[in-house]
């Protein structure tokens, strides 16, 4: 039963995912971080959409393997083919 | 300046070493279906075509002019794909299952296998596709003349060079070479090619090595501290508040929406896919391939926008940088990788695009005509490759005579995403056949058509500013001077860039179209079908599905059809090997599914539907048992937990009431031995009493003394009688329900002494010593005392009755346990009670095995009854002396009648 729960924590992960993605790389929160570059340093916007892009990599990495035990879910077993 | 020889030579090299791969990945599909080449690597490498020279050449351009927005086109495939688990995951999966060829062929598929909206969004998709591949032709072609350029790459790069249309043609004309031999080359015509999956992952490789290296060299020895390396770098860069606008979001959208509807996107990413694995792995490779390819972006550009005059062309920095700085061998990797980038965006482009041509609109004309040859077993199957040969040679000419009509102007550089623009239109219906059952063709096609020219009307016409269709007048001032009609401000919005603006208007109109048309007339029977096995996919098919549709056609003809598409290979194990097709005249439903299904994938939904139905005599589809079946899948959703919470309960009494009729069943049997058992009792007494009584009556003249002996008889008897019937009614008096007792506290000990003091002459009689135990003290229990006292005699007297041994000895004791329990104990040192028999001595009637005549056999059983009215129990134990021990336990109380501990007052 635990390891259902869990299971299924982890196919909320995965759906919650590209919502959060969105979220961090749309405005009003990317905006945030597209202030005016100091002089002499990399452009905070630059730093910010490489290291977010990376940590969404990272979940997804992260969700994909635990999300795959759910395939032999019989739910998720499609039948075979109609007309 | 490299030798033109030498770049021709490598380029000829690395084709001949694609061709090599191609040919083995063929080969080894072929051997086996599931070995590397099926695996998630392979798949990841080669939904990467994403990146084309676009990518490789344009995204250092667009960093170089625009700053940050090139990420767009990154961005939103990464939120596509790790958002694979909401979208992607069911595409794939009906794309595999249903063997979808295209997204002209899903589409269609899903709204009834509607031809008219297959042959919609392929000539929609040629049309935009078109300027797009011009675009690859334009980037090999002006990377091939800067490479060659005899003057160096540095002049060539700032001056604006004419294109050399000889180098793409020959161009063009090899590109249709490779996609022919390995696109269209198998025998085999179905929907994926093994081969040029292998090549295509190869060229994912080769593009991403060639541009780390440059990323890498440029990053090492041209990028210096932040300072300067952003000295002259764009505004939109150093200062990005302006960059996050409408044009961000939108952007991405488009990105987002692309990697799902540009037909070589939906080819390598639905038609290629061979299992749940490879989308899962791609979900986040896919975006780290993207991550890796965009990460010296911005040092190539700002070392361009450093070292190299003012005026170079910022798309070929990737090319000229390391040409310039003298790095031939860099730059020639950098080449080789554009080239590979175009070179197989081209040709997974065309191949999509040719089996959509010869699918959606060949096809359908063909047959509607009768131009199919019908002849010998091959032609058909040759006519359809034919067809595919001269989609791709069209397909990739017309993207060139495209170049070569607008190569001069600027139009090319921003048709990426005009094209992009085009391209998605699909998408709202591909996302409502995936959800919305409601949705119809109509409403499709509706949308389709309307958002596609709104499209061109606002975006793509426009883009020519003025060369082509839309005059430059039209394009400033609206038609006919209807300035609310203006293609970049229709109704007069202005505030948006071009591209927001045509994206907006056009998927507005699409999604509005579809919806409107789709709520005002129902869906035909085949859509709600489809319907149902698309959006239903992740459930399991059922019987009454496939019954749906019910038709009628012969075998032979069946057959026939079969044969002429998918060779006599396929069509005999088809048709054979299941063993159905050997006796039957009539094809079953089952077997017509499976020839559809195997036809469509090689020909597609539609045409494999018009295909079977030349050769069904009748078909209806049960428009009842479908809206049954819709309604079902619904039902199924809501319910489908509660139904398993429920079925778990069920279970549960199922279980007791299985158990309850098992001892219902019992209880029966019990009944019936009982009754047949207290005839039999009954029987045997009143026999004598009345053989006797007659004898008596009929025998006047007996001696007294005789008389006196008949009498004694039936008077024993007469007891003997009275004795069961009360022990009857003691059996009924002590069933539940029945007539209550005296309730009264009492001490148990006393019971147990009058009991002993009851047995104490039937015991001197047969010679059996009775001993006390030790005994417990001040013990009380609520009930009838002479119950209880009956309970003792009963087990005292059969412990004396039943003991053989020649020094029998009964033991009576009793305790008080945990101050609740009142036990006593009632042992002998007889033979003791068989383990088996322990149970079964406590029903009505039984005996001891070797019991003498007597006893009824009542006593154990009604003493039980009593024992467990007082709330207690009566079992029975191995005694310390060998033979039986029973113990009798009894909940004990207070004085004044409220049970102690845990037990309760009867």
């Amino acid at each position: 039963m635990a390891r259902r729960s869990n299971r299924q924590g982890f196919r909320d992960a995965a759906a919650i995912l590209p919502f959060a993605a969105a979220l961090l790389l749309m405005p009003p929160l990317v905006r945030i971080f597209a202030t005016p570059s100091i002089p002499g340093a990399v452009p905070p916007i630059v730093l910010y959409i490489f290291a977010v892009w990376a940590a969404i990599i990272l979940v997804a990495l992260f969700v994909a393997r635990r999300v795959g035990d759910a395939t032999d879910d019989p739910e998720d077993t499609p039948g075979p083919g109609g007309t | 300046m490299l030798p033109v020889n030498l770049v021709v030579l490598v380029c000829l090299a690395y084709v001949a070493i694609l061709f090599g791969v191609a040919f083995a990945g063929d080969r080894r599909a072929r051997k086996d279906p599931t070995g590397w080449l099926s695996s998630p690597l392979v798949y990841t490498l080669s939904i990467s075509i994403y990146c084309s020279s676009w990518t490789f050449f344009g995204s250092v351009g667009s960093a170089a002019k625009n700053g940050l927005e090139f990420l767009t086109i990154y961005l939103g495939p990464t939120i596509v794909f790790v958002g694979w688990w909401i979208f992607l995951r069911k595409l794939v999966t009906i794309g595999r299952i249903h063997h979808t060829t295209s997204i002209a062929d899903f589409i269609s598929a899903r709204f009834g296998k509607s031809p008219a909206l297959g042959a919609l969004i392929t000539i929609l998709t040629l049309v935009a596709i078109t300027p797009y591949i011009a675009l690859q032709l334009k980037a090999i072609t002006a990377s091939f003349q800067v490479t060659t350029y005899p003057a160096g790459a540095l002049v060539a790069a700032s001056q604006r060079l004419e294109p050399d249309f000889v180098v793409a043609f020959w161009l063009a004309a090899g590109l249709c070479l490779f996609s022919i031999m390995f696109g269209v080359r198998n025998i085999d015509v179905n929907e994926r090619h093994h081969g040029v999956i292998a090549a295509i992952a190869v060229e994912a490789l080769v593009k991403l090595v060639a541009f780390l290296a440059v990323g890498i060299w440029v990053f090492a020895t041209l990028s210096n501290a932040p300072d300067v390396m952003f000295r002259n770098a764009p505004v939109s860069l150093l200062n990005p508040e302006q960059g996050f606008g409408s044009r961000w979001v939108a952007l991405c959208f488009l990105a987002g929406a692309a990697v799902i509807c540009l037909p070589r996107q939906f080819q390598v990413t639905v038609v290629e896919n061979s299992s749940d694995e490879q989308i899962r792995t791609a979900s986040w490779m896919f975006p780290f391939y993207l991550f890796l390819m965009n990460l010296f972006v911005i040092p190539i550009a700002m070392a361009g926008l450093n070292y190299l005059p003012a005026g170079s062309d910022p798309d070929l920095f990737v090319l000229t940088l390391p040409m310039t700085n003298g790095q031939e061998t860099i730059g020639l990797l950098a080449f080789i990788g554009g080239f590979s980038s175009a070179t197989s965006m081209v040709i997974v482009s065309s191949i999509a695009l040719s089996t959509m041509i010869s699918n959606h609109i060949v096809m359908p004309v063909a047959m509607r005509f009768s131009l199919v040859p019908t002849g010998s077993g091959q032609s058909a199957r040759n006519f359809i490759l034919t067809a595919r040969r001269m989609s791709i040679v069209f397909i990739i000419f017309l993207g060139f005579i495209y170049f070569w009509v607008s190569g001069t102007s600027d139009a090319l550089a921003s048709i990426g995403l005009i094209s992009f623009c085009g391209l998605i239109q699909p998408l709202p219906s591909l996302v409502a056949g995936l959800y919305w059952q409601r949705a119809t063709h109509r409403g499709a096609l509706a949308g389709l058509a309307a958002g596609f020219l709104v499209w061109g009307y606002t975006l793509f016409l426009p883009s020519f500013e003025g060369a082509f269709l839309m005059s430059a007048d039209v394009i400033e001032n609206g038609p006919f001077g209807l300035t609310w009609l203006k293609p970049y401000a229709l109704f007069g919005q202005d505030a948006y860039d071009p591209l927001v603006h045509a994206l907006l208007w056009s998927m507005t109109v699409n999604i509005v179209l579809l919806v409107a048309v789709s709520l005002w007339r129902e869906p035909t029977p085949l859509t709600r079908f489809q319907a149902t096995l698309f959006i239903d996919v992740f459930r399991r098919q059922t019987e009454r599905e496939r019954g749906v549709i019910r038709r009628t056609a012969r075998v032979a003809d069946l057959r026939q059809i079969a044969g002429r598409i998918l060779g006599p290979e396929e069509t005999v194990r088809l048709f054979y090997l299941d063993g159905v097709g050997e006796r039957a005249v009539i094809a079953s439903d089952e077997l017509l599914s499976l020839v559809e299904t195997r036809l469509a994938a090689h020909v597609g939904a539609a045409t494999a539907r018009t295909l079977v139905s030349q050769v069904v005599t009748s078909e209806t589809i049960s428009v009842e048992e479908l809206k049954r079946l819709a309604g079902e899948a619904e039902q199924i959703r809501a319910y489908s937990a509660e139904l398993e919470r429920k079925s778990r309960q069920v279970e549960a009494t199922a279980a007791e009431l299985a158990a309850a009729n098992e001892r219902l069943r019992e209880i029966d049997v019990q009944k019936d031995e009982f009754l047949s058992q207290v005839s039999h009792e009954v029987r045997t007494p009143m026999t004598a009493i009345r053989s006797f009584s007659e004898i008596l009556l009929t025998n006047r003249d007996l001696d007294e003394a005789r008389k006196l002996h008949f009498l004694g008889i039936i008077q024993s008897e007469s007891f003997r009688l009275t004795r069961l019937l009360d022990g009857i009614l003691d059996l009924n008096v002590t069933e539940p329900g029945e007539q209550a007792w005296d309730m009264t506290v009492f001490d148990p000990e006393v019971a147990v002494e009058h009991a002993i003091a009851t047995c104490e002459p039937l015991a001197r009689a047969a010679g059996v010593r009775i001993r006390r135990g030790r005994r417990a003290r001040h013990a009380l229990v609520l009930g009838s005392q002479d119950r209880l006292a009956q309970v003792f005699i009963n087990l005292i007297s059969n412990a004396i009755k039943h003991n053989p041994n020649a020094n029998p000895e009964v033991v009576v004791s009793s305790s008080i346990r945990a101050n609740v329990t009142y036990e006593a104990k009632v042992a002998d040192n007889g033979p003791g009670v068989a383990p088996m028999d322990r149970e079964s001595i406590f029903r009505k009637f039984v005996r001891g095995a070797k019991a003498q005549q007597g006893g009824v056999g009542l006593g154990l059983a009604i003493s039980r009854q009593i024992a467990e009215r007082f709330g207690g129990e009566l079992c029975i134990f191995d005694s310390k002396a060998g033979g039986a021990e029973f113990v009798v336990r009894l909940p004990l109380c207070t004085r004044d009648g409220a049970g102690s501990g845990h037990s309760t007052a009867v």
